[in-house]
This record gives structure tokens, C-alpha cells and sequence, in this order.
């Protein structure tokens, strides 16, 4: 019981960030950046079946945003067909793994835990080139990947004793949880490991065999997910990985019939897609298909009169310009109470203008570059195109790369683009509140809910932070960096279909209950009378 | 060096001996006072929290009402003692309540801040410095300010450091001679000190950056060396978070390098657990510099945010967990300066009289001068000790903070915070809750490893 215990969900802890200020933590992963800088040249990531690589025909091809001359990997791309052949393996491992007890699939995602501990620098460093991210946002989602794999493999072996049913005399009750079906993994680039991670991780720890597309840009970081699970002993077939087009693979995923439940990180548009496609598309199925969406925010942090800009000015300013603003969790509004409007601007603006943009590949970037020429070219017009008042634009971008300035706008109508929609790029909309009230009118006045944030030293406005409408609610720091098992992450309203990523919801998500009732008297005589 | 151990039995006695030396003695009945203000306050963590709270906020309120609903907010709930509630509760029922009790609060916080912070600039400050030097007792000045974000406040905080260097390094040439703060046994100390927080320097300092952190501190940094050369003025290296602190080693080593013949300073925090391994390379580093540097032996100011950093992270902790190891630590390193008092410049600056008395105790059974070692303390807490250890003919210096009362509040919170500590020696002396025995016993490592 001493191992059991040990691997409990109290006893949960999430994965150590990398120290960067200790004795040869800096050098060990510049190492690894170097040996990624030389190798990382058209990596070879096929579509792997059964635990077979499938050839396609066609390919994609992904980049390096900083230097979008280097080919980072050429992915197979998965065609209506494949992703059929990859749903058949699936439909007919599932019986066995789903067999499989809870406890036994716990220990696969322990070990792929370790196989991407062992790993975690030169998986990073894949990061660092495939997906632009500076070091320590590359770091920040292995160890979100592994924190995962640790949650749910514990989190598995308590489910069925959360589902508590009563027997009375004369009747015994038992219940649990099986896994639902197969399920699909379709997920976004900008967490390239650690949000797949969660997806696949839950749905296999629930017990279903998986299909995995992952995003276009990052298909070399997605495989890792696959090595990890295979070096872990994962029965070939459980996991299938295929990445494709969305408008190929992911609508034939999400059409299939033999598809249970469709996991999906990424925009509003695609998912509220999904959303109907999986529905039309469940009158020729099994299933009523579940669709568990996470689609992204349009998230404000109030700064009240009151906040210490000590604190709140580098919080903003790496909520919202972090990653070049591309997570969900971003800030893109901020909302300043009172009158030290101008001077939060202004200290946020000389704060942004110290950022380093530059090659993520260099550990001082604190800003790289966005994720392909399409948003690149999006967010450049975004910019050019307000009629806000461009109250800060970084003037120091590297020469080549898909680098978009941080900016920050003000002077917005309530309907801007800046203001209304999610941009997923290192613009901020700023707007002035009279006071408390008027902020979290403004906060909450848009139909995103996933993220907001408070900056108030007034116990009052404190005590009120629940009012702001969001998933997560964050008062005195920034709205990004969730951890599993600290802050289960998810949205409500447009920002998703729940439940929070990091929970028991999501393994019951991923599972259907079911009860058995016994009747225990035979003939008037009740068994569990008898001493 | 190699030398013979200090037997525990010569060494003790002496501390005993030399601890008069330190007692401030009688502080008056404004002191016994501010005294039984402090134990209220100390006796209650809500209370504690509450005002600390309070006082940190206060800069930022908007008048009077919010004034008010802060109070009322950190002050005026069921958790505090009625003589705190109950004048809340009045004054927000009471025409003009809002505006008496804002008033209050401003006068309150003003002169408590004016214990602790000697002016808002180098001009301000000359006269506090004069009285002190007339005293025989020396100054580091500390300049106050924001956290340093942007470039413009790097700027800023570069030039109130040179403010006070041209200014205070040109008024101590017409001091009159004070030969105890003058020389030590190493040759001529300049009259002046300034204390510098590298992150104050530069918005990018962190070791990540470490390359552009250090040339963006260095632009600032050289005039201030620059000038501190040419006006006769000591530079101290303070340290702070441990994130930074490689980063602050290896600038230090790089100043000393490039300026060879600037009078500078580092720090080294014992309650970190690889302080006694860092002195040690400093020692080793610095012993043939022409112009000895000096090394200030603290316990250190952040241990409640380097537990709760490491924690967070699940990173190794960098600082003893308990205080009595903090204090072992300290006394371990005490010796390691004594004895290397021949090529460093020893400093210790602790308010506690058990700490102190042991690095002179330790000094005197090792036949060195008094001379030798130098004592720091800060202005408003441990003032009344550095002027008893002055008139022991004991070199002594004074940390003053110079600054704006609005962004020194965090300072100055933080000050408090350690100043109400249940280590603070004043405050056990006068609560009476020890006696002079428990308060001089010599603290012992928690764990055999530690006292390796």
C-alpha cells in the first residue's frame, strides 16, 4: 500500500520548472539547443498505426517561425482512408485495453512520465524551433506534459470510488466507470506537448484507444507523445497518430462513425464546427458523440486603483506578450480602475520595450516570434487597421522570422476587433474604468470566459474577484501558467464545453457510468440478516 | 589559512565579556514605548498582517473614502482587538470620519517611516550622516525606490546612486578627522559608503539574460565607479533574491577586476545554505586584490519569499529551514573572516548581540586589533547598537535607506516585518521572556551534515 499511497492524487506534485539560477542548468540546455539547431532539419514524422509508420502521399511540412528557411519536420499527412484504417485499429484495441484495470494503465503513464523525464531538455529544445518558444515556455510544457500523465494515472485509480452508491438490506449495489469508445484527439500548436498530452492521457487512462492529429505546425514535438507512450509499453494500436490537414483528417475524424468522443483544443470556429458535425454526424453512429472543447478567451485583468505596479506591470506585460500572446489563457484586455490610467500604460509600455525579441534559440529571447506567415500577416493588419490609439509598438524585431511587435492600444470602441475578438498574438486593448463596478462590466462583457484576473490591494474589490466571469480567476498575478493539480484549467460560456482539463470531470467525460443492482432475498430469505 | 580551531571554552567566555560592549542600555520612555506598541502588535498575527497590509497599500488610496474602506477592510473586522475596530467603526459614522481617520493614518505611517528612512535625498540626509560621523559612527547610504522595470527606472535609480556619491563623497571632505572610521589594519577606508542592488540597474537582470543583464548594468554601473574612484566613496554590492545572486558574484568579480582600485564590498547571506562555500571562493578570489574588499556577513532579509519560491517550484531550498541553523551558519562564517581578516575586510551586520559578540569575541582570542572588524547596523532599529559598540571603540556603520516616503513603504514594511521578529534581541531583552544566558548561548547546527 506504501506505493499506492505514494502515488495518490494527495500526494501529487507537479514537475520542478528548470532552476535556471543553479550550477549548470543554462549550459545543459544550451547543449541540448545546439544539438536541436544542427540535427532539427526535415525530421522524418510519419503516420504511426498500430505502432507502424504508414506511408501518404502527401506530406506537410513544418517550420521554424524564427527562420522559416529551416524545415523543421515532414509529417505524412493522413487521408480520409488513413484515418479509417487508424479508427478500425482503434474500434478493436479498445475492447483491450478498456479491459484492462485502472490501476494497470495508471503504470503505462507513469512510464512514459519518466521516459519524458529522462528526455526533458532535447524535447524542449524541439520546442524551442518547431513551435518558437523561448526556453522557459518551452521547459514550462514538458513539465505540464509529465504533470499529466502523473495527475491522470492517479486520478484514474480513485474514479470509480468517487461514484459512492448506497445498498440497503436486501440489495447490493455496485458501480464504476468503463471507458466510453474510441476517442479523437485534435489539438492546437501552441502547447504542442503538454495540451495533446492531457487529451491523450485522459482518454487512454480512461481506458480508450486514441487517434491522435496533431496541429499542422508542430507535428515533430506531437510525436514525442508517441515515443513516450511507446517507450512506457502502451499495447501497440492504442495509441494511432495522425497528422493531416484539419479539413481532411480532422473532419473524417470527427465524422466517423466508430468515433465516441471528440477531444479538441483550438479556435472558437473550429470547435463550434465540431460541435455540429460531431452531432449530424451521430444519427449514423453508436454514439451520441461527446464533444469536449476548449476554445480559447478573450481575457481582461482588471488592475484596480489600489494594485501595487510593482507586481502588476511585469504580470501583465508576461500575460499578455508571453509566447507573443499565443495562449488561450493570454491577456488581451486590460482594464485599468482610476486615475493612474496613463501611468500603468506607460510603465507597461517602457516595461514591454525591455523585452529581447529574438531567435528562441538564444535563452535571452523573453519574446519570439508567432507561429506562421498567416497569423503573422493577420496580426501586422490587425495593427495596421485600428482606429485605437497605438499607444506602444516594439520597434527592435529581428530581420527575418514571423515576429509581430508587442502593442498596446487604447481609445477602442466596445466592438474593435482589439477588444472583442481573440487576436492570439502580443496585442492588449486597454481600457479605463471609473471604478470597480464599471471594470467588471467591461471585464465581463464578452462572450469568451476562461481567463481574468484582479490587481487590487482592497480586501473589498478581493472578496469580489468571483464576480469576474471566467473558468479561472486569478487575483494579484497573471492569468497564464496554470498547473495541474493547483489550477484545473477550462473555460465556461464560448470559451469551451467544460470540463476543466486536470480533473476527475474529464476522466468521467471520457467514461460512462454504469450501476449494478443485485437483489440479495431469495424466497423472504435475506442473506445479510444472518449473524 | 591554516590555523588551530578556537577552543568553545575561551571563545564563550569572551563573548560573554565583549556582549556589554553591544547593550544599548537604558532607551528611555519613549523607547520602552515604542516598545510595548511593538509587543501589542507582535502578540496578534492578524493585527500584524492587517497593519503591514495597510501601511503597504496606503501610497496608492485614493482619498479619504478609500482611505477608509481599507482600513475598514484590513482593520475593521471581527478577527481585531476592540482598541483597533472600535475607532474604525467611529470614524465611519462620524461626519468628517473618513477624513480624520485618513489623516491618522498618513501621520502614523509618516512617522513611523521617518524612523527608518533618513531623508529623501543625498541633500537631506548630510545633516543625519554629520551627527553620525560626529559619533563615531559611519554611513551606507541605500537608495530606495520601485522595482525597477523599465529602462527609464534603471536610469533613474543609476542617478540618484551618483547624487549621492558626488554629493556626500564632496561634504565628507570638510568632516573633520575620525582616525577609528578612517583606516583599518589594512591601510585607508573611505568616509563615505553607498549600498547598490544590482536589479535596481537593470530591467533585465536574471540569469537567463545574463550576458545583456550584465552589460546593461555595467553602462550604469561604470560612472557610478567612476565617480565613487574620484570622490573617495566605497561601493557595496547588496544581496538580494537567491535567483540573482550568481549573477550579482559574478558581477562583483567583474567590478573588482576592472576597477582595482575602488573601494568595494559584497555580501554574503548565512541564512543560504551554500553561503560558507561561496565565502570561501570569494576569499580565495579576492585575497590579492591590491585595494582588500570588504564582505558584510548577514543573516539576509527574504526568507519568507526564498521558502515560499522554492516550494512553489519544488526547487531545493536555498536557506535553513530553522533559525538556529541561519544562526550557526552565520557564526561558522564569522570565523572563516576572522581568520582571513589578513586579505578581506570583515563586516557583520546583525541585530542580534549573541551573533556579533561571537565575530568579536572570536577576533579578540585571535590577538587581532579591534580595528580589524567593522559592525553594521540599520537606521531606526539598530542605531542605539552601533553607537554603544562606537563608544567601545568598535568601528561601526550605519545602513541608512534614503528615498520618497511612497516607494519606500515596501522597504520599510519589510523592515518592520524583521524588526518585530521574535529573533529581534531588543524586543526578548526588554519582554524579559529569556534571560541573558539563553540569549548568549551559542546556537548548534539541527543536523550533523550542516555542521560539517
Amino acid at each position: 500500500m506504501t506505493a499506492a499511497s505514494s502515488r495518490s492524487l494527495e500526494a501529487y506534485e507537479p514537475e520542478a520548472m528548470r532552476a535556471w539560477h543553479l550550477p549548470g542548468v543554462v549550459e545543459r540546455f544550451a547543449h541540448e539547443v545546439e544539438v536541436a539547431d544542427a540535427a532539427l532539419r526535415g525530421l522524418n514524422v510519419p503516420v504511426t498505426i498500430d505502432g507502424r509508420p504508414v506511408a501518404t502521399e502527401d506530406g506537410i511540412d513544418s517550420f521554424d517561425p524564427a527562420d522559416p528557411t529551416r524545415i523543421v519536420a515532414r509529417s505524412g499527412s493522413a487521408s480520409a482512408a488513413v484515418i479509417d484504417e487508424a479508427v478500425a485499429v482503434a474500434n478493436r484495441t479498445h475492447r483491450l485495453w478498456s479491459a484492462v484495470p485502472p490501476a494497470g494503465r495508471a503504470e503505462v503513464l507513469f512510464a512514459a512520465a519518466d521516459a519524458l523525464r529522462a528526455d526533458r531538455d532535447r524535447i524542449a529544445a524541439i520546442e524551442v524551433f518547431e513551435a518558437g518558444k523561448p526556453w522557459s515556455e518551452a521547459d514550462g510544457d514538458l513539465c505540464e506534459a509529465i504533470d499529466f500523465l502523473e495527475f491522470y494515472g492517479r486520478a484514474i485509480v480513485e474514479l470509480d470510488a468517487s461514484l459512492v452508491v448506497q445498498s440497503p438490506l436486501g440489495e447490493a449495489n455496485s458501480a464504476g466507470y468503463r471507458a466510453r469508445g474510441v476517442t479523437a484527439v485534435i489539438s492546437p500548436w501552441n502547447f504542442p506537448l503538454a495540451i495533446p498530452m492531457g487529451m491523450v492521457s485522459a482518454a487512454i487512462a480512461a481506458g480508450n484507444a486514441v487517434v491522435f492529429k496533431p496541429a499542422e505546425q508542430t507535428p515533430a514535438i506531437a510525436y514525442e507523445i508517441v515515443k513516450a507512450f511507446e517507450a512506457a509499453g502502451l499495447p501497440e494500436g492504442v495509441l494511432s497518430f495522425t497528422p493531416g490537414r484539419g479539413e481532411v483528417a480532422g473532419a473524417r475524424l470527427v465524422e466517423h462513425p466508430d468515433v465516441a468522443t471528440i477531444e479538441f483544443t483550438g479556435s472558437r470556429a473550429v470547435g463550434l464546427a465540431i460541435n455540429q458535425r460531431a452531432a449530424a454526424s451521430s444519427h449514423s453512429s453508436r454514439y451520441v458523440k461527446r464533444v469536449i472543447a476548449e476554445m480559447g478567451g478573450k481575457n481582461a485583468i482588471v488592475v484596480d486603483s489600489d494594485a501595487d505596479l510593482d507586481e502588476a506591470v511585469p504580470e501583465v506585460a508576461k500575460a499578455a506578450f508571453g509566447f507573443a500572446g499565443q495562449k488561450c489563457s493570454a491577456c488581451s484586455r486590460l482594464i485599468v480602475v482610476g486615475r493612474r490610467y496613463d501611468e500603468v500604460i506607460e510603465r507597461l509600455a517602457a516595461h514591454a520595450d525591455t523585452f529581447i525579441l529574438g531567435h528562441p534559440k538564444d535563452g535571452a529571447t523573453s519574446v519570439g516570434p508567432v507561429i506562421d506567415a498567416d497569423a503573422h500577416e493577420r496580426l501586422l493588419s490587425v495593427i495596421d487597421g485600428t482606429r485605437g490609439t497605438v499607444r506602444y509598438r516594439h520597434q527592435r524585431l529581428p530581420e527575418t522570422g514571423w515576429f509581430v511587435p508587442p502593442t498596446i492600444v487604447d481609445g477602442l470602441e466596445s466592438e474593435a476587433p482589439l477588444r472583442r475578438d481573440e487576436q492570439f498574438g502580443p496585442l492588449l486593448a486597454v481600457v479605463h474604468a471609473n471604478d470597480l463596478d464599471h471594470a467588471f462590466e467591461l471585464a465581463n462583457a464578452t462572450d469568451y470566459a476562461l481567463t481574468a484576473g484582479l490587481f487590487s490591494r482592497s480586501p473589498d474589490a478581493i472578496a469580489r474577484a468571483g464576480e469576474l466571469q471566467a473558468g479561472n480567476i486569478y487575483v494579484n498575478r497573471g492569468t497564464t501558467g496554470a498547473v495541474v493539480g493547483r489550477q484545473p484549467f477550462g473555460g465556461m460560456l464560448q470559451s469551451g464545453t467544460g470540463p476543466k482539463a486536470g480533473t476527475l470531470d474529464t476522466l468521467r467525460a471520457l467514461s460512462s457510468a454504469w450501476v449494478v443492482t443485485e437483489n440479495t432475498m431469495r424466497q423472504g430469505f435475506a442473506a445479510d440478516l444472518v449473524t | 589559512m591554516m590555523t588551530a580551531p578556537i577552543a568553545s571554552s575561551s571563545l564563550e567566555a569572551t563573548v560573554r565579556a565583549v556582549s556589554g560592549d553591544l547593550d544599548p542600555g537604558d532607551v528611555g520612555l519613549r523607547g520602552r514605548l515604542d516598545e510595548f506598541v511593538i509587543a501589542s502588535v507582535m502578540r496578534n498575527h492578524d493585527l500584524r498582517v492587517g497593519l503591514f497590509r495597510f501601511a503597504e497599500a496606503f501610497p496608492a488610496m485614493e482619498g479619504p473614502d478609500d482611505v477608509m474602506a481599507h482600513l475598514r477592510g484590513y482593520l475593521g473586522h471581527d478577527a481585531m482587538p476592540w482598541w483597533v475596530r472600535l475607532p474604525i467603526a467611529l470614524a465611519a459614522r462620524i461626519p468628517f470620519g473618513s477624513r480624520i481617520a485618513a489623516w491618522a493614518a498618513d501621520r502614523g505611517i509618516s512617522t513611523m517611516a521617518k524612523n527608518f528612512i533618513g531623508g529623501r535625498r543625498a541633500a537631506d540626509v548630510e545633516p543625519l550622516v554629520r551627527r553620525h560621523w560626529d559619533a563615531e559612527v559611519g554611513v551606507i547610504i541605500d537608495a530606495l525606490g520601485e522595482k525597477t522595470v523599465t529602462a527609464d527606472q534603471a536610469d533613474d535609480y543609476a542617478a540618484r546612486i551618483l547624487d549621492i556619491v558626488a554629493h556626500l563623497g564632496r561634504a565628507a571632505g570638510s568632516w573633520p578627522a575620525s582616525p577609528g572610521l578612517e583606516r583599518d589594519q589594512l591601510g585607508v577606508l573611505p568616509r563615505v559608503a553607498v549600498a547598490i542592488k544590482p536589479t535596481g540597474l537593470s530591467a533585465k537582470y536574471q540569469p537567463l539574460s545574463a550576458e545583456i543583464a550584465l552589460a546593461d548594468v555595467r553602462r550604469r554601473l561604470d560612472p557610478i565607479m567612476q565617480a565613487a574612484t574620484e570622490h573617495d566613496v566605497m561601493v557595496w554590492f547588496d544581496m538580494e533574491q537567491y535567483a540573482v545572486k550568481t549573477l550579482t558574484q559574478r558581477l562583483f568579480a567583474d567590478i573588482s577586476h576592472d576597477w582595482p582600485n575602488a573601494h568595494i564590498g559584497i555580501v554574503v547571506q548565512a541564512y543560504l545554505r551554500d553561503s560558507f562555500d561561496d565565502l570561501q571562493r570569494i576569499i580565495a578570489q579576492e585575497r590579492d586584490r591590491r585595494v582588500p574588499i570588504g564582505i558584510r556577513l548577514v543573516k539576509g532579509a527574504y526568507w519568507d519569499y526564498e521558502t515560499v519560491v522554492a516550494s512553489a517550484h519544488g526547487w531545493p531550498q536555498p536557506v535553513y529551514d530553522a533559525k538556529v541553523d541561519t544562526d550557526a551558519n552565520f557564526e561558522r562564517c564569522s570565523l572563516l573572516l576572522v581568520d582571513n581578516a589578513d586579505v578581506v575586510r570583515p563586516s557583520f551586520a546583525s541585530h542580534n548581540v549573541r551573533s556579533l559578540a561571537h565575530a568579536l569575541a572570536a577576533a579578540s582570542v585571535r590577538g587581532l586589533p579591534k580595528s580589524a572588524l567593522e559592525i553594521q547596523a540599520l537606521h531606526g532599529m539598530g542605531g542605539d547598537l552601533a553607537a554603544s559598540a562606537a563608544k567601545a571603540g568598535i568601528r561601526s556603520r550605519i545602513y541608512v535607506p534614503v528615498g520618497e516616503l511612497v516607494p519606500g513603504m515596501s522597504y520599510l514594511v519589510r523592515r518592520l516585518l524583521e524588526n518585530t521578529s521574535n529573533e529581534s534581541f531588543i524586543r526578548q531583552n526588554r519582554s524579559k521572556q529569556m534571560s541573558r544566558d539563553q540569549l548568549l548561548a551559542a546556537p548548534r547546527f539541527t543536523s550533523k551534515e550542516d555542521a560539517a
